[in-house]
């Protein structure tokens, strides 16, 4: 599913990212395949959505993180 | 031959906090050639050894996100051809060690000259982690690694004896060093050797680091749970919008006094001692009146930077950004573009020179060309003056007062113009990047004040002495103009040197009067006569001198605080017909003009310096001026 798509709390692991434009932007970042991801917060009306990516806080727009796919752990 | 460094390292490693340790004020800040990044250089010894530093931007990757990232990517690839760095020094946070790896992975297999120094690791130990050291110096042909606290100074003496070392043998790659030939274009292969990277990197975490606590701490802070709150969040960020200005208004208002008090001590002064003529002219109202249009910033600059450095330095502007981000997209702006914005309902100057931390160049441009639309404090003296004048004092609906109202609507009416603006060259200004948000949300931390002031001193610095020449250049243009005119050198019967002299000529004979006269026809559909032509011209200084024009012109004894005078001599000024010249219709298309005019040289000068070419401040003056003549003829035609 889509990192985009993950609840408040939800933790998964990246399996892939499909948009070749910002890909090797976030693979820079510490987003590569089997990397554990967690959902932390967001803000309000569509706005950026936080991730714990490893030990460190990143927010990225729903549109980014829509690029991702995860598997959720449960 | 001093001995140069590169420091290397992700953002928010307290990498700035071991530059200003190192260097102290020894810094300065020059250019890289053809793009609008800083380059940050600093000196210090170790013994009698002379070391200059050079603060690269922040990157998480040898491959680049950014136009500042890409300074990094191209200065270090040179460094392997041409070595013009001894050393490159590295800021590793411990406490996201994985993350940290990759880029010093990257260097590493470039085969550069790294000491690495350790930043954060009390952090770890607090949360009960250990991390091999020597572990990890083996796998890296036992290169240096300093553990350090640049706040407390713990680690220097030793990373210092690291920069000397040079007995250093590369025994293997970390990876592999085909990163050498990878181009900046190739993006498929940045990313496989990227991802590679991440997989060796997990393997050597797993074995030097031992945490009970992996990945589990997905809690939020007690602070956070109000900082990114929903709602709470953004009324605690106006709150602190709001102390930002009370602060800005309130503490710098009296040093600004002091500024312009001494330097009228100081005109008045050269006045009663120099004979008249044109050095006293040329000192006192050009390059004096110059000096004090610039220096008169300072305290506002100093201020703004000790509030945005505080909410940098915490971590807390990282929040802000998050949380603002959605609201400033329609326009073609960035979380990142708000706070400066909202700083310049104070002045628009460190507004601009916040716009800094903007990585994404189309939305930097766009923040910088539109915020002198905010109403700053400068324009207060115009509208106070001019409401007063046209705007009767009475309530409307029972409660609200009119001319209360009058002047709110001029600040929407800024804020209002700034927005409509960004969005229109959402579609005009052309950029191949792509716009990505992407933040790091560091950990809150106490700020660290050394750095917070090491950088107000660098931004008052770099305005007073980059901006302040232009400021002053202008000051004289514009004395000049005043103070000459065609009847100076009228009388044939002296010569040059004489003629020169006589400073003392009224203000509509000079050059300046005359284009004022002469562009009547011009600025008559506005409702203006050419005295107020004179007053538009002379308030490119900055435009409260708008209201000193108006003393000279009508010969009124006044201040900025009190028009009163001012305003009964300007209420009897009629036209040839006897009709009023200041109407509620030419009083507000007066005050629509102020409220999107350029009238700033120092606003133009500090847009010169942090866009580095004369283009940008004159497309804005060009933009800024037309939407103030269109407006004006808009408000006079829809109130007359």
């Amino acid at each position: 599913m889509k990192l985009s798509k993950l609840k408040i709390g939800q933790k998964a692991i990246v399996r892939s990212i499909s948009s070749k434009e910002i890909s090797s932007k976030l693979v820079g970042l510490g987003i590569v395949e089997g990397q554990g991801i967690s959902y932390m917060y967001k803000a309000p009306f569509g706005g950026p959505i936080a991730f714990m990516v490893g030990a460190y806080v990143l927010a990225l727009r729903p549109i980014e993180a829509s690029v991702v796919e995860v598997d959720i752990l449960d | 031959m001093s001995k140069k460094i590169a420091l290397v390292g992700n953002p928010n490693t307290g990498k700035t906090s071991l530059f200003n340790k190192l260097t102290g004020l020894h810094q300065k800040v020059g250019n890289y050639p053809g793009v609008t990044v800083d380059k940050k250089v600093g000196f210090f010894k170790i013994g009698d050894e002379q070391y200059s530093v050079t603060d690269l931007p922040g990157a998480y990757s040898l491959f680049p996100n950014s136009n500042e990232e890409k300074i990094v990517f191209d200065t270090l690839k040179r460094t392997t051809q041409t070595k013009e760095f001894d050393k490159i020094l590295y800021v590793l946070d411990a406490n996201n060690i994985e993350r940290n790896l990759l880029f010093l992975s990257q260097l590493y297999d470039l085969d550069l000259p790294l000491v690495v120094a350790v930043t954060m690791n009390d952090v770890v130990q607090k949360k009960k982690g250990v991390i091999d050291f020597d572990k990890l110096r083996s796998i890296f042909s036992d290169i240096d690694f300093v553990a350090i606290n640049p706040r407390v100074g713990l680690g220097m003496n030793r990373l210092k004896e690291a920069l000397q070392r040079t007995d250093y043998e590369r025994k293997s790659d970390f990876y592999s060093t085909e990163i050498r030939s990878i181009s900046l274009e190739d993006e498929e292969l940045q990313q496989t050797d990227t991802t590679n990277r991440f997989k060796k990197i997990k393997q050597v975490v797993a074995e030097v680091l031992t945490s009970d606590t992996t990945n589990s701490s997905i809690k939020l802070s007690k602070w956070d749970k109000f900082l990114v709150h929903p709602i709470l969040g953004y009324v605690i960020f106006f709150f602190l919008m709001l102390i930002m200005f009370q602060m800005v208004y309130s503490i710098a208002e009296k040093p600004m006094e002091w500024i312009e008090d001494s330097f009228n001590y100081l005109a008045s002064f050269l006045n009663s001692v120099l004979p008249e003529g044109i050095l006293r002219g040329l000192l006192v109202n050009g390059v004096l009146a110059g000096l004090a249009g610039t220096l008169v910033f300072i305290p506002q600059i100093a201020l703004l930077f000790l509030f945005i450095g505080l909410l940098e330095e915490s971590g807390y502007m990282a929040r802000a950004v998050f949380l603002l981000d959605k609201w400033m997209r329609p326009f073609g702006l960035n979380g990142r573009s708000a706070v400066p914005m909202i700083s310049s309902v104070a002045c628009a100057i460190p507004g601009i020179m916040a716009t800094r931390t903007i990585t994404n160049w189309k939305e930097r441009m766009t923040t910088i060309l539109v915020t002198p639309l905010i109403s700053c404090s400068a324009r207060i003296p115009v509208y106070i003056l001019l409401i007063g004048l046209v705007v009767p004092d009475k309530l409307i609906v029972g409660v609200f007062n009119l001319q209360a109202l009058v002047l709110f609507a001029m600040y929407f009416l800024g804020a209002a113009g700034a927005l409509f603006v960004a969005f229109i060259l959402k579609f005009i200004l052309k950029s191949k990047e792509l716009s990505v948000f992407m933040l790091e949300i560091p950990e809150l931390k106490l700020p660290h004040l050394r750095n917070v002031g090491i950088q107000i001193y660098i931004k008052v610095k770099t305005f007073v002495y980059e901006a302040g020449k232009i400021i002053v250049a202008i000051s004289i243009i514009l004395w000049f103009f005043s103070s000459y005119g065609p009847s100076t050198f009228s009388d044939k019967s002296l010569s040059f040197s004489e003629q020169v002299k006589n400073t003392d000529i009224p203000i509509e004979e000079s050059y300046i009067g005359i284009l004022g006269k002469k562009m009547e026809p011009v600025i008559r559909p506005l409702g203006y006569d050419w005295k107020i032509g004179i007053a538009l011209i002379t308030s490119f200084a900055a435009r409260e001198v708008f209201v000193g024009t108006m003393s000279t012109i009508y010969s009124v004894e006044t201040n900025n605080d009190a028009p009163g005078r001012l305003i009964h001599r300007m209420q009897k000024e009629v036209n040839a017909n006897g009709e009023p010249i200041y109407t509620l219709a030419s009083g507000l298309s007066l005050m629509v003009f102020y409220a999107f005019a350029m009238q700033c040289m120092s606003t133009l000068a500090v847009v010169k310096r942090e866009t580095k070419s004369w283009k940008w401040p004159l497309i804005q003056f060009g933009f800024m001026s037309f939407m103030a003549y269109f407006g004006a003829l808009i408000t006079y035609n829809i109130f007359s």
